[in-house]
Parts: C-alpha cells; sequence; structure tokens
C-alpha cells in the first residue's frame, strides 16, 4: 500500500504579461494580458513507506510545485493527492503532524535565538511528550554533532550548522513524509556530504519516506534509490537509478578534437553524435563496437585529441529533457 | 547636426526607460506620496485646530506659521529626495562592504551620496504642496514680503541642514545606529514650531548647537522682511561653521573608518 | 485549545525583543524628543488662559506624556505579517499552528515588553516634573487604564495583520503602511486631543475605532469621564474588537487563497 499516490496531477497558473515599451507600462497600468502557465500536466505516481526518492529537474519544471502540493502548500487545479492516507489540500492537523517539509532558502528557525529554544516551540506545537522529545532531540544532536552549538544564536552559526539545525527542527516530530527541497543548496562541499550521510543514515534507520529535489547530482545519486525526473510539468523518467544508468551504460562517450573541420554527417557513420561542433564533437557509441570505432575515428579523421569515458548521470537526465 | 540628433536620442531614451522603470512601480510610490500629501495635510489641520483655540503660536499668527510650515516641507521634500536619502544608506553600506568600494571611485563621497539617488519625479506634488502653502501664508500676510532674502537665507538654511545630516550620519563611523532617519526626523520636527515657543536653555542649544532655529524661523521671518542685519550676518556665519565643523568630523570619521578597515 | 505552543511563541518573541531592546529605547528617545516641543507649544498656548476645553494646562502635559508612552509601546512601528512578502508564510501553512495566533502571541509579547521598559523611563519623568503634571491619585484609575490598553492593543494588532493582509494582493504594502500608521495616530488623539479638532473630523473620528486606542484611555485615566462612559467606551473597545476578528478571519481565507493561487 503506498504512503503516497498522485492521479493525474495538474496545476496551472494565472499570470499577467506586460506590453514591451513604455506603450505597455502605461498600458499595463489598466489591463494587462492574463495567460496561463501548466507548471505540473497531468502526472502520476506513487511512494511507498520507506522509499528514499529524487525529484530532478530543470528550474520551472514543476518539481517545488508538485512537492508544494504534495504539502498542502498549493491546491491542485485537477488530480488526487493523497499523502499517508490524507488529501493535503485539506490541510487537517492530523496530516500536519505527520509531514515535514524543509525549503533550501526559507528558515524556520528564530535568527536571533539559540536553536534550542525553536525546537522547545516546535515541541510545543506538535505536542510532544517531554521524555520523547529530548530522547529524540539528543539522539538527532547526536547523529549531527551539533550537541555544543545548540545554544548558540543560529544567526552566529555557518550556513552548513544552520542547515543541520533546520533538519533537526523538521524532524522532531518524528514525521512520517519528509520533503527536502534543494536542502544542499549555498553549502560548502563538507557540509553536503555530512548531510548526506545524515539523510541516508536516518532514513535507513527510521523507515521515513523521503523526498528530495535537488539541483546537485550528487544529492541525488548517492541517497535516492529511485529517480523521477520531471521537465516542462511532466515526467520524463520514473524509475530506479541503477537501470538508468545500466541503460545509458551501454554507451560510451567519446569527446573528440579534430585539427581539421570535419562534417557532421561523416561523422554520424562512427557512432550517435549528440553534440557537434565543426571542430569538436562528442558521438555516443555502444560498449561492444566500441574499441572498433574507436580504432576507426583515429585512422580516418585528423584527431587532435580524444576523451573516453563513462556516460555520466548528469548527462543522462540532460538528454532525457532534451528528449522532452 | 547628427551630433545633437545622437545625445538627444540618448536623452530620449533614457527618459523612456526612467519613466518606464517608474510606472513599473507607479503603484508604490502613488502611495508613498500619499502617505507625504496625508502627513501634510494632517500637519495642517493639526495647526489649524490650534489657532482654533489661540490667536498666537509663539507670538507669530496663522499666516506666518504657514509660511514657516512651507519652508519647513520644501527642505524635508528637497532633503529627503536628494541627499537624505544617499546618507541614510551609510550604515547599510558599511555593514555590507559596499562603502570600500564606493571609496574606491574617483568622486567625493558627500557629493556622490547627495546626487546618486536622486529622485526627480515624485518630488514634484510634493514640492507643489508645499511652495503652494507657502504661497497661501504669502498671500495671506500684511507684512512687505522680500522674496529675495527669503531665497538667500534659504539656501543658508539648506546647508546648515545639510551639514547636520552629514554630522549625524559620520556617526555611523564610529558606531553603526540603525532608525537613523526616525531620529533626525523628530529632532528636526522641533522646528515646525515657531523657536519663540522655546524659551531658555532649550532655546539656546536649538539655536547654536542644533540650529533649527537657523533652519526653518529664521528664513520664514527673512520672507517678511522681519531680520536684522545682526541676524543676517549670524546666519551666514553660523552656515560657515556648521558646513566647516560637518566637514571636519566627516573626515574624522572616514580616516577612522579607513584605518580600521585598511 | 493547546495554549502552550503559543505561550512558547510569546516567551520566545520576548527574548528577541530583550536582544533587540536597544531599539526599543530610541523609540523612547523619539519620543521623548518629541515632547520637548509639545511641552513648549502647550505652555505657550495656555499662557493666557487656564483651561481649554475642560483640559487644565498639566491635564493636557500628562495627556501627552501618556500618549508618547503608548506611543512607543503599543503602536507597533513595523508591517506585521513580514512572512507574506518573504513567503516564509508557506512553512507556518504546514505546521500545526494558526498563524494569526502565532503573529498576535509574538505582537503581544513585543508591547507588554516595551510597556514594561518604559514603566521606569515614564516614572521617572512623572517625578522630575511633578510640579507640571496632572497627578491621578485613584488606583482604580490605574485599573482601567490597564483593560483599556488590553483592549486597544487587541484592536490595533488586528488592524495591523490586517493591513499586513493587503500583501496577498499588493506587493509594496509597506507603502500602504506608512498611510495607515498616520491615519491611526491623527484619530487616536496622539496629536492633538480629538476634542480639539473641527467637529467634522472628530464626526469621522467616532466612525473608527481608533479613537478607542489612544484618546479615550488617557480621557478614562484623567478621570473626565463619569463610570457609565467608561464602560461604554470599553462596550465599543470589545464591539470594534469582534468586527475586526472577523473581517480579519474573512480577509485572511480569501488572501491564503490568492497566495496559493500564484504558487507563493
Amino acid at each position: 500500500m503506498p504512503i503516497i499516490t498522485i492521479k493525474n496531477l495538474s496545476k496551472s497558473f494565472i499570470y499577467h504579461k506586460k506590453a514591451e515599451g513604455l506603450r505597455g507600462s502605461i498600458k499595463a497600468l489598466f489591463k494587462r494580458e492574463k495567460l496561463t502557465k501548466d507548471a505540473v500536466k497531468n502526472i502520476s505516481f506513487s511512494i511507498n513507506k520507506g522509499e528514499f526518492v529524487g525529484f530532478l529537474g530543470p528550474n520551472g519544471a514543476g518539481k517545488t510545485t508538485t512537492l508544494k502540493m504534495l504539502s498542502g502548500i498549493l491546491y491542485p487545479t485537477h488530480g488526487s493527492i493523497i499523502v499517508g492516507g490524507h488529501n493535503p489540500a485539506k490541510r487537517e492537523s492530523e496530516f500536519k503532524k505527520k509531514i515535514s517539509i524543509v525549503m533550501g532558502q526559507k528558515a524556520q528557525l528564530w535568527p536571533s535565538l539559540p536553536a534550542i529554544e525553536t525546537f522547545t516551540l516546535i515541541q510545543k506545537m506538535y505536542e510532544l511528550d517531554e521524555n520523547n522529545y529530548r530522547n529524540r532531540l539528543n539522539e538527532l544532536a547526536n547523529l549531527m554533532d551539533v550537541e555544543d552549538i545548540l545554544n548558540v544564536q543560529v544567526r552566529k552559526l555557518s550556513l552548513g550548522q544552520r542547515m543541520k539545525c533546520e533538519l533537526i527542527a523538521s524532524l522532531l516530530h518524528n514525521p512520517k513524509i519528509l520533503f527536502l527541497d534543494e536542502p544542499t543548496i549555498g553549502l560548502d562541499i563538507v557540509s553536503q556530504k555530512k548531510i548526506r550521510e545524515f539523510l541516508k543514515e536516518y532514513n535507513q534507520k527510521f523507515k521515513t519516506t523521503i523526498i528530495l529535489t535537488s539541483h546537485y547530482m550528487d544529492d541525488v545519486q548517492d541517497l535516492c534509490k529511485r529517480l523521477i525526473i520531471i521537465n516542462d510539468g511532466q515526467i520524463g523518467y520514473d524509475g530506479s537509478i541503477k537501470d538508468i544508468i545500466e541503460e545509458y551504460s551501454k554507451d560510451k562517450n567519446i569527446h573528440v578534437i579534430f585539427r581539421n573541420k570535419i562534417l557532421k554527417r561523416d561523422l554520424s557513420k562512427i557512432g550517435k553524435v549528440y553534440n557537434y561542433e565543426p571542430y569538436e564533437a562528442k558521438i555516443s557509441i555502444p560498449m561492444e563496437e566500441a574499441n572498433k570505432k574507436i580504432s576507426l575515428l583515429i585512422n580516418k579523421f585528423p584527431v587532435k585529441d580524444i576523451n573516453i569515458k563513462d556516460v555520466t548521470l548528469e548527462e543522462i537526465v540532460e538528454d532525457i529533457f532534451k528528449n522532452k | 547636426m547628427n551630433h545633437i540628433k545622437k545625445h538627444l536620442n540618448l536623452i530620449i531614451q533614457s527618459i523612456k526607460i526612467q519613466t518606464m522603470d517608474k510606472l513599473e512601480v507607479a503603484l508604490a510610490f502613488t502611495f508613498i506620496t500619499l502617505g507625504i500629501i496625508l502627513q501634510f495635510t494632517i500637519t495642517i489641520i493639526f495647526f489649524k485646530a490650534i489657532y482654533l483655540r489661540s490667536a498666537t503660536i509663539g507670538g507669530w499668527d496663522v499666516n506666518q506659521v504657514y509660511i514657516l510650515l512651507g519652508t519647513y516641507f520644501i527642505i524635508q521634500y528637497i532633503s529627503w529626495s536628494t541627499y537624505i536619502r544617499g546618507f541614510n544608506k551609510i550604515s547599510r553600506f558599511i555593514e555590507n562592504g559596499e562603502l570600500d568600494l564606493y571609496l574606491s571611485k574617483p568622486v567625493n563621497l558627500k557629493f556622490f551620496l547627495s546626487y546618486r539617488y536622486i529622485d526627480p519625479i515624485f518630488i514634484i506634488p510634493q514640492i507643489t504642496v508645499a511652495i503652494g502653502l507657502l504661497f497661501y501664508g504669502v498671500s495671506q500676510t500684511n507684512a512687505d514680503i522680500n522674496i529675495l532674502s527669503y531665497l538667500f537665507i534659504l539656501a543658508c538654511a539648506f546647508i546648515i541642514h545639510f551639514s547636520l545630516i552629514v554630522i549625524i550620519s559620520s556617526i555611523n563611523f564610529f558606531t553603526i545606529i540603525r532608525q537613523v532617519d526616525h531620529l533626525h526626523n523628530t529632532i528636526f520636527k522641533l522646528g515646525q514650531y515657531p523657536i519663540t515657543i522655546y524659551k531658555g536653555f532649550t532655546r539656546l542649544v536649538l539655536s547654536i548647537i542644533i540650529p533649527i532655529a537657523f533652519i526653518y524661523s529664521v528664513p520664514a521671518r527673512a520672507m517678511v522682511g522681519d531680520l536684522s542685519v545682526k541676524e543676517i550676518l549670524a546666519t551666514i556665519g553660523i552656515t560657515f561653521i556648521f558646513y566647516f565643523i560637518s566637514s571636519l568630523i566627516w573626515n574624522l570619521g572616514l580616516k577612522r573608518y579607513e584605518s580600521a578597515h585598511g | 485549545m493547546n495554549l502552550s505552543k503559543y505561550t512558547t511563541v510569546f516567551k520566545n518573541s520576548w527574548q528577541f525583543n530583550l536582544e533587540y531592546r536597544l531599539d526599543t529605547l530610541v523609540r523612547f528617545l523619539i519620543a521623548l524628543i518629541s515632547l520637548i516641543s509639545v511641552f513648549y507649544l502647550w505652555n505657550d498656548i495656555f499662557a493666557d488662559k487656564a483651561e481649554m476645553l475642560g483640559y487644565s494646562k498639566d491635564q493636557i502635559v500628562t495627556y501627552y506624556i501618556i500618549v508618547g508612552y503608548l506611543f512607543a509601546s503599543i503602536y507597533a512601528g513595523l508591517p506585521t505579517a513580514q512572512e507574506i512578502q518573504d513567503g516564509s508564510l508557506s512553512i507556518y501553512i504546514t505546521k500545526p499552528i494558526s498563524f494569526i495566533l502565532y503573529s498576535y502571541w509574538q505582537s503581544l509579547a513585543k508591547k507588554v515588553f516595551r510597556l514594561i521598559i518604559g514603566l521606569p523611563i515614564i516614572l521617572f519623568i512623572f517625578f522630575i516634573y511633578s510640579d507640571n503634571l496632572y497627578l491621578v491619585t485613584d488606583p482604580k484609575a490605574y485599573l482601567i487604564l490597564i483593560i483599556t490598553i488590553f483592549f486597544a492593543i487587541n484592536i490595533l494588532f488586528l488592524f495591523d495583520i490586517l493591513i499586513g493582509f493587503i500583501e496577498f494582493w499588493m506587493m509594496h504594502s509597506a507603502s500602504i503602511v506608512m498611510i495607515t500608521d498616520s491615519i491611526v495616530a491623527f484619530f487616536a488623539g496622539t496629536l492633538i486631543p480629538i476634542v480639539f479638532l473641527p467637529n467634522y473630523i472628530q464626526q469621522i473620528a467616532n466612525y473608527l475605532p481608533f479613537k478607542y486606542t489612544g484618546f479615550f484611555l488617557i480621557d478614562a485615566f484623567l478621570g473626565r469621564l463619569g463610570t457609565e462612559e467608561i464602560i461604554f467606551g470599553i462596550g465599543i473597545q470589545i464591539a470594534w474588537t469582534l468586527a475586526l476578528m472577523l473581517i480579519v478571519k474573512i480577509v485572511w481565507i480569501q488572501g491564503l487563497k490568492k497566495y496559493e493561487a500564484v504558487g507563493a
């Protein structure tokens, strides 16, 4: 029985457009053109309890919008959502206690107070039993290694420390489902790694369902078994990361630089050309033919430099974006 | 001929962009202007209410007070739309480090802050009502009007006002104060009333130490030709002295800031 | 209803205000500077009279001192509901807490904090200038003042958050706040006691709630009102509180719809 089910979910926004130039500015005072943006177009998927799912997509793809609908911040235009047995749009108190959302740029900790004070507020908000709360707080603080900074004013903490405390704040009430919107954005590499480690451990230990949106491929690759790629409001891929890498790994990527200008159609005899410039190209060749084709390439073309690599998740996603 | 055309086009284009930009936030600025006009109206109502019960304030009749208020608002609106905007930003520039950027430019900082944030458009309705009030008081009064004298003293008043702003802003080089603009608004507001209501030590302070008297009441009296030669000389003297002091303090503050920031 | 989450909001907000106590002190400094001109102005006006509209000179001075005290404490000075502007409202929507109540307890902590900080300052002034002031000796008057201040705080909060809700429909609502702040201050009698204003303006003032967040409080305190009038006045305060609560609720629901419609 999945814990999250989305069926035919759509979300459209109405926005205003201003005509160009001075005339447009004056017109805009009185009447503006109303346009509709379909941010999410008829998507469906379900997520099981304990899954760690990554949402990937370019800016404006609809992943944050989807997340906001899952958490009840936005109402869908069409379709149905069930999260933890509730309809998020109803914003029932019981529902709120089951979920938690962390949005990278928006903090819930009061900046001029120590984190512990906001934690107390959260305890009261979610009506957490004192003992349970204390135990949980200690456990989380320990896991994150932040015991000694809980009494320091939040604004005096580094970005990484702040994010750790924000995460703790979001997990104190032991939510069944955690939504993370760009949680490592703006952090240094070390902090990113620490937070990833924490999330991995947390998901394994507490079996919390976690949905993560991110720009950083490392976030997703490291943590998620399942990947949902959203582009332009639609799902481009929904499946395991292993599968998608394997499928794309059937090919090798070759990055060639030439001494003379080369025609694209000549190159396509070697393999699929997916990036082309007169002096430079990227070609994709099936794994089994790799050796043969590469020697052919070197012999028949004035190759100046050649680079052979496995396809990265980044390139796979980019490719999927392009195809949709 | 093409040379002139080109520059004319640049100016027109610039005005177009500026106007577009302003129209974009037209609504917000309309409300700000409304807010300012509202405060203006409320001030007038306040004084009218006083004059319902009392023939004079500090010996000044209602028309003289209108001249005083007109002067007050002219100074306030012009300064708000020019140098005050720039100087109010100093604390923010210091906090985010932008000040160092401006210090490295080949423009005198004081001058830069004075012209950089000029608001050319929305000052128009404000100045209109202020001058309107001034003219109203002038037209209603029986006294002999001396506009030349007024303009000269008003110019001195602006310099003194500017100097005070510079002095208050210099404090930022030593310690950061927020709510600076509320503070100096409140102090200058003491000048909305004829200086004659203040007595004793307070009167002295408001004449010599924070010369509100010379910024507001003295120009108002100049308009009705009420100033003695001694007082005119005193005004000129205070203008020079305060400009000098403000430059001193400003440079001192800058030096301290630069030495602390290396 | 679980009250402890809101008392925690109060506590945290109190700590916040303690941290920024300098801001509070500056507010009182500004009020004190304004009092200088008030003092001299009314001294001048009263030079040839003993009383005006039933006020003696020392009553007027006391009036303004309390106005200053109130203005520096229970009048907001900052737009309420900043969370709408910066989008962090989204976070509060997903939490089991009422955003309006959350804002209320924050605001309450701020105002009570200021009232308490301002108390020694006010008492100090009363002490020094006791010759020029009208001293209220009836202990009932102080009790009534506390009650009426409490209701005034509520009315002002409801109005402030209502104005804050404008942010749902319009950016730059900060400019509207400038306008409403002036109007509120004026019709509360902080500039001049309402009875001094021209008749038509007094009529307008009677239809607005702000007379009961300033002028009424002080008049009751100064003993210028009979018991019936005081009870009636408190009744009006309660009526306004209830009316504003209703309006706030309605606008909040509409505003939320708009908030989610634009994708926050």
